[in-house]
């Protein structure tokens, strides 16, 4: 076949396998020997009966996620609409807003550093608005568990300080914090296992790590915090460390993260099997509370159109992108 | 709830989110420019977009639900969402704005409608669909008027009662009864005619099966509901016993048309008819000239004259001669073969006494106001069917004819002529005694005052001249698939609607009148009485063999004991003894009928050596 992909892609196909596949990080059995050393192996269950009602008993689970719909066309011409909601299994929703714009750009900076910066800010904002709806949904519903969507070290990096206020109010109030990574780029096993390491699993993803590795409803989980604590020029007074476990909650081999504060790994990993229970088996091995909220925070095309209408034509028509008036 | 999608003057989308919506329920669409438009939901959906079907994507399954309802008290299905195709009941200028208001009506809004006429005066057939929410907004005097008969069960009317007034039958007559076995359609039938007793219309009714008599009580009905004693208002008559065709009264043309219901008659035949029967004539009178007739041609014209002379005969044998001689000058060129087919169609009705009484209890009935209904064999009461529906026709045409001549003649009652299985009365295609009656009064009779309800179980083999008067058509369960054609096209039944016949549930109906203009759903009531065929003749097998055990029982229980042990070799004095007794067997039988006492454990057996004992069980 004369097609340069097919030949490229069926190269691809060796350097994968021999990289993350077949073994290429040892066989399982040794995989799982050395995780041992960096955390304990758990069997989940599902919880039915008295010990489901237990977990909240009587209290509200409420899940955090931010959403960023965007209209306009290339930088620095487009309209962010950032909206957080924090969904509390029953109640109003705690709904906060707000709005970015990168008009004008950044005088000085080039063009490529300004978009990302501008990209930073953007999801700086982001990040500050989910802290601000869980802090705001600690004081309106006294929840049992709030479960954020995504690694909460991201909080720790672009909302520091609202961040470290939700810590303390979910500490002093005694509610199980949880962040859900469906995508984990993170490295925890490397930086826990640190110098015991094996050769060849440095600078491995926990993913490439553990893929296939866990049973359908186990967990690892890691007790002690990814060394790096306090980051590199963070203040060490309002460091809040925090650890990872990792769960395999459906049939799909790979797993997914569950990020706690050091604080509270017993409070938070009671939850566990808690968030198995919620998990669909032939899902993508998140809690289902996570697809609700995930669902609820979107805008739909309809509604961003109907807010775009809110700008005057004239304005509307800087952010119009040549895309939206193509023909196909 | 509220419009939404793509909208026209006829048919808008609505959604709501609070709850499912009922086919057939009424919806006011809250446009006052265009003064609250009413529609009719024709079809529902119910949506859940975290139930959403998509296979790629993989299903959350209800064990995960039921989880975070039991911990977190989170109910999914409060994202259902509910959409309805709402049909306007009339069309407007313009398409209806989406995003309007949409919401149940009030009992004023659409009483005038649903409910035509007054329940005292009109017949209380059922219930309209979906109706429930508008229940307690009906004025008192239609409260309380049927009881549902609902999966076995007997439940108060929930709804707005369907009133079929009859008076608007003058303006749109006669009444279809569609729908197939097991729909529904008998008792449908019944209650029409139970609601016509209770307001005494004269009504004949052609029951070819037997069943349609109002004695009896249904199953399970509830003391209070039968109001009216039907005993009084019915009179049945089998044709052949209690009612007949008084012969002296038939026309030629009458006569020739019950021949022919007995058995196809020839040109010939009808020709000899013609020419051989008097005005007058009695049964005994035609009878004879036809035999006089037969015997004569069987012995030639010589022969009878021969006969009539002969000097050696007696007198009444040269008087037979005579007869003979006379007919044969009558009919002339009549064939012998023609004679005796008539004398043998003749017979055939004779021998079924049909002719043996006359219509009088049935004219009676119906000057009483009563419901008459003729019971026979399907043929037979085809013959009847012709002569008297034509009878009564007759002479209520002669009444009204009379008055507008403002002449005078004898009173005689509008009535309403109703018959089960109308296709075998009046056939498309081909001919039958009845259908021309029946003809004649789908196209005139509501001039004179006469009614017809036909129901049949296939719409397409009736009459399509009759089909197309029946101003209104109750339709059942239907399944076959010409039949639902040719009720598409005889009724105003939508697409929906027919595509929904083949699962209507038993007792469920579309009534399509031109009376409503439009279709109206309509549960059947319960019957106030039942058909007397309800034992189940599987049942009855079984019942009768019990009892036969019994009664053997009765007579070998005292010999057996006599005897205190019967083997093999017994059996026959048995049998000699169960003689003298008056019960004869067969050893064979016996052992049988002993067999069987031993099966009900009223005899025990023993068997030794290949030989059985048979002794009365202590």
């Amino acid at each position: 076949m004369a097609d340069e992909w097919v030949q490229q892609l069926e190269h691809l196909n060796g350097r994968v396998r021999t990289l993350l596949l077949d073994d290429a990080l040892g066989d399982k059995l040794h995989r799982r020997d050395t995780l041992r050393r960096a955390g304990e192996f758990l069997r989940l269950r599902r919880l039915a009966g008295p010990e489901l009602n237990a977990v909240l008993g009587g209290g509200l689970l409420v899940g955090v996620d931010g959403s960023i719909n965007t209209f306009g066309g290339q930088f620095p011409y487009y309209v962010d609409l950032l909206r957080a909601l924090a969904l509390p299994s029953s109640g109003e929703a705690v709904v906060v807003k707000a709005l970015h714009c990168p008009i004008p750009p950044d005088d000085g900076a080039d063009e490529d550093t300004a978009l990302r910066n501008d990209n930073e800010i953007r999801q700086n904002k982001l990040a500050e608005l989910e802290v601000q709806a869980a802090i705001t949904a600690i004081d309106k519903f006294r929840p049992k568990v709030i479960l954020m969507d995504g690694p909460l070290v991201r909080f720790d990096m672009r909302a520091k300080d609202s961040f470290f206020i939700l810590c303390q109010n979910v500490i002093r109030d005694g509610i199980a914090l949880l962040g859900c990574i469906e995508n984990i780029e993170s490295k925890v096993i490397g930086t826990v296992l640190s110098d015991e390491i094996p050769p060849g699993w440095r600078n491995r993803y926990d993913r490439d790590l553990l893929w296939d590795l866990l049973d359908y409803g186990e967990a690892l989980a890691i007790r002690r915090p990814a060394k790096g604590w306090p980051r590199p020029g963070a203040d060490p007074d309002r460091a809040v460390p925090i650890c990872t476990w990792f769960m395999r909650a459906s049939l799909d081999p790979t797993v997914v993260g569950l990020d706690m504060l050091a604080a509270q790994t017993d409070l938070a990993g009671r939850c566990v099997d808690y968030l198995f229970t919620l998990s669909p088996p032939d899902g993508r091995g998140i809690p289902i509370w996570l697809d609700l909220v995930d669902r609820e925070v979107r805008l739909t095309d309809v509604e961003l159109d109907a807010y775009a209408q809110l700008l005057d034509p004239q304005v509307r028509r800087v952010f119009r992108s040549k895309r939206d008036a193509r023909f196909f | 709830m509220q419009v939404v999608g793509l909208t026209n003057e006829q048919e808008v989308l609505v959604i709501d989110s609070a709850r499912p919506f009922r086919i057939n329920e009424y919806l006011v669409i809250d446009d006052p420019a265009l003064s609250h438009p009413k529609g009719e939901v024709v079809e529902t959906q119910s949506f859940n977009r975290f139930l959403d079907f998509n296979l790629e994507k993989g299903i959350v399954g209800p064990e995960v639900w039921r989880a975070l309802q039991q911990s977190a008290d989170y109910d999914i299905s409060k994202h259902d969402v509910h959409v309805a195709k709402v049909r306007l009941l009339e069309r407007v200028q313009v398409p209806i704005k989406p995003g309007t208001t949409v919401r149940l009506p009030a009992f004023e809004e659409v009483g005038g409608l649903l409910v035509k006429g007054s329940p005292d005066k009109s017949m209380i057939l059922g219930v309209i669909h979906a109706t429930d929410n508008l229940a307690p907004g009906m004025p008192p005097h239609l409260h309380n008027r049927a009881r549902l008969l609902e999966d076995g069960q007997v439940r108060d009317q929930n709804g707005v009662p369907f009133l079929f007034d009859p008076r608007a039958m003058q303006q749109y007559p006669h009444i279809g009864i569609f729908g197939g076995s097991g729909s529904g359609k008998s008792f449908g039938l019944r209650v029409f005619l139970e609601e016509l007793m209770k307001l005494r219309i004269p009504t004949l009714v052609l029951d070819p099966h037997f069943e349609l008599t109002f004695s009896e009580i249904p199953q399970g009905c509830p003391t209070g509901y039968r109001d009216i004693n039907f005993d009084e208002r019915y009179k049945a008559f089998q044709v052949g016993q209690e009612v007949g065709v008084n012969f002296a009264h038939l026309t030629t043309r009458d006569l020739c048309r019950l021949l022919d219901a007995s058995s196809t008659i020839s040109e010939g035949m009808t020709n000899a008819v013609e020419a051989l029967h008097k005005a007058n004539d009695s049964y005994v009178s035609f009878s004879s000239r036809i035999d006089t007739l037969v015997a004569a041609l069987e012995a030639g014209e010589k022969g009878a004259q021969g006969r009539m002379r002969d000097p050696g005969a007696s007198g009444s044998e040269r008087e037979v001669g005579t007869d003979q001689v006379r007919v044969l000058n009558e009919a002339k060129g009549i064939p012998l073969s023609s004679v005796k087919g008539i004398q043998w169609r003749l017979g055939r009705l004779f021998r079924a006494g049909l002719f043996t009484n006359d219509i009088k209890p049935i004219e009676t009935a119906l000057r009483n106001g009563q419901l008459a209904v003729v019971q026979g064999p399907i043929w037979m009461l085809n013959v009847f069917a012709s002569y008297v529906v034509g009878t009564l026709y007759r002479q209520r045409r002669d009444y009204k004819d009379a008055q507008f001549r403002r002449e005078t003649a004898p009173y005689f009652p509008p009535f309403v002529v109703v018959t089960d299985e109308a296709h075998n009365f009046a056939p498309k295609a081909f001919d039958a005694p009845a259908k021309s009656i029946i003809k004649e009064i789908a196209q005139e009779g509501r001039k004179y005052g006469a009614f017809l309800i036909l129901a049949t179980q296939r719409p397409t083999l009736l009459d399509e001249t009759i089909t197309a008067q029946l101003n209104t058509k109750c339709v059942f369960r239907t399944v076959r698939a010409s039949d639902i054609a040719t009720i598409k096209e005889e009724t105003d039944l939508t697409q929906e609607e027919a595509r929904r016949l083949p699962f209507l549930r038993s007792g469920d109906s579309f009534v399509s009148s031109a009376i409503f203009g439009r279709t109206v759903p309509v549960r059947i009531r319960m019957a106030k009485t039942s058909s007397p065929h309800t034992e189940n003749p599987f049942d009855e097998l079984g019942q009768q063999a019990e009892s036969e055990a019994d009664q053997f029982f009765e007579v070998v229980g005292p010999l057996l004991a006599k005897y205190g042990r019967v083997n093999d070799a017994q059996l026959i004095d048995l049998t000699r003894d169960l003689a003298k007794a008056g019960h004869s067997f067969t050893v064979d039988a016996l052992r049988n009928r002993l067999e069987a006492l031993v099966e009900a454990g009223l005899v025990e057996k023993q068997t030794f050596l290949g030989m059985s004992d048979y002794r009365l069980k202590t």
